[in-house]
């Protein structure tokens, strides 16, 4: 299970996220939306412990973590275990698609899982290109199936549907359900409502650093405060 | 004039050869000290804040003041008001590494400075270690960024030596000068010394340009 427990994050003096807690089971897939600014990356960044947060607490499986860390404390981290993919500067520059997603493997390349993952993301024929020749979507599917590889117990993803078609999204998402099922945790921040609605075992709606409102995708539909009405509102507009 | 070109190296080629061992001594010198402290200072540099004003101040005070008036203040008066005499050569070597020093630091404060971070937390969230974080990312990276820079700053380095003339440094622009001096033939003469300089400085300068265009590439946002 992972566990965060009034997660608080401030840069300099202001508050980027506050009292922050979730809990996300092993085959759940919990989204994170909110405007832009509202802290969505700073959580993910939060729970990943990329950053370390300024108050609360953390559980992943057996790894405790009380905030603010202590400058002597030795962390072990839970990496690989739980990983993330970034939205940008996603892959290495200097090393092919191939290497890029072998590297953090070791050497241990599971043949089979590596294949599959290849035809499910349409990367076979990417392996031997660099990524500033290929297009953002088939980056961020690289950067996906490297984390995938890993055989991460959570895995948090940030925006990683923001480069792509409406087509190639769904085809992802679809996956995403599929690899959820399997028993790997995912925490997914989007913009996307309509997206986040069909994949979702929860969502919370973040605005300003706090959490506004959560439940099942239901709150989509009949949200309960102003500020989420007028955030689909808006979103609905768009689309 | 090729001709002459010819006469000029084969009658003059002791002269030629022993200046130009000269420069390459003094220039291999200053590569050597400038490529292993100036790394060094720029990492420094890039940790501590007053470390890099430093490298900062002297960055502005050596791209200001031309290098022959620096290795003239440092051979003339400087050594008459400390009442001591080092060797041309010795001073010249002292000048140039210094600059060296501050030029690559200079350039790997700034590589370290722009270096994006967030590849390194890739690899961390990817489960790899730090020495592995290094060697398979953050070296080659660098490496790449700054390679192409420190191959032209070397060749600048290798040209500067002739600055050295000024303080009677027996390198090969000297050389060229006496030898000038005796059969006045500027034109034969000074293309003799381009020759020898591009024999050296083109193959350096086709590397650092070859690795710029191969790793610029690879470079842009991913």
């Amino acid at each position: 299970m992972l566990q965060a427990t009034n997660l608080t994050k401030k840069i300099g003096d202001k508050i980027i996220i506050k009292d922050i807690s979730l809990v996300l089971q092993r085959g759940e897939i919990v989204s994170i939306i909110g405007p832009s600014g509202a802290g969505k990356t700073t959580l993910l960044r939060a729970i990943a412990l990329v950053d370390f947060s300024n108050a609360g607490s953390l559980i992943i499986n057996e790894h405790h973590y009380k905030f603010p860390i202590k400058t002597a404390e030795r962390i072990i981290f839970p990496y690989p275990r739980l990983t993330m993919v970034f939205q940008q500067l996603c892959l290495w520059p200097h090393l092919t698609i191939k290497q890029n997603i072998t590297l953090p493997l070791k050497g241990m390349i599971d043949e089979k899982h590596f294949t599959n993952m290849l035809e499910l993301f349409k990367l076979n024929t990417l392996l031997e290109r660099y990524p500033n020749e290929i297009s953002m979507g088939e980056r961020q599917r690289t950067a996906l199936v490297r984390a995938l590889l890993l055989k991460p117990a959570y895995l948090l993803l940030d925006e990683i549907t923001s480069a792509l078609d409406i087509e190639q999204a769904y085809h992802i998402l679809s996956h995403l359900k599929q690899i959820a099922s399997q028993g790997v945790g995912i925490i997914f921040v989007s913009h996307a409502l309509h997206l986040v609605s069909k994949i979702s075992s929860k969502i919370i709606f973040l605005d300003q650093g706090s959490v506004v409102e959560e439940g099942t995708s239901i709150i989509l539909s009949y949200p309960k405060t102003e500020r989420l009405k007028q955030f689909i509102n808006i979103s609905q507009q768009v689309i | 004039m090729l001709g002459t070109v010819v006469q000029i190296i084969m009658q003059y080629k002791a002269g030629l050869w022993s200046g130009l061992l000269v420069s390459l001594s003094m220039v291999v010198i200053v590569w050597t000290v400038g490529l292993t402290i100036g790394l060094c200072v720029g990492w420094y540099a890039q940790q501590y804040k007053s470390a890099g004003y430093v490298v900062g101040l002297f960055w502005f005070l050596i791209t200001s003041i031309p290098i022959l008036v620096i290795l003239f203040w440092l051979h003339f008066p400087l050594q008459e008001m400390l009442g001591i005499v080092i060797k041309p050569f010795i001073t010249a070597v002292l000048a140039l590494s210094f600059i060296n020093i501050i030029f690559v630091a200079t350039i790997i404060k700034e590589a370290l400075a722009e270096f994006q971070q967030q590849y390194l937390i890739i690899g961390k969230v990817s489960g790899l270690n730090e020495l592995e974080i290094f060697i398979k990312i953050k070296w080659p990276l660098m490496l790449r960024a700054v390679l192409p820079q420190l191959l032209f700053l070397q060749v600048a380095m290798l040209q500067a030596t002739i600055f050295s003339s000024l303080i009677s440094v027996e390198e090969i622009f000297r050389v060229t000068q006496r030898i000038n001096s005796i059969i006045y033939k500027p034109v034969e003469t000074y293309t003799t010394l381009a020759i020898f300089f591009c024999a050296i400085c083109l193959p350096l300068n086709l590397t650092a340009y070859w690795l710029k265009n191969k790793y610029t590439r690879s470079f842009s946002v991913t």
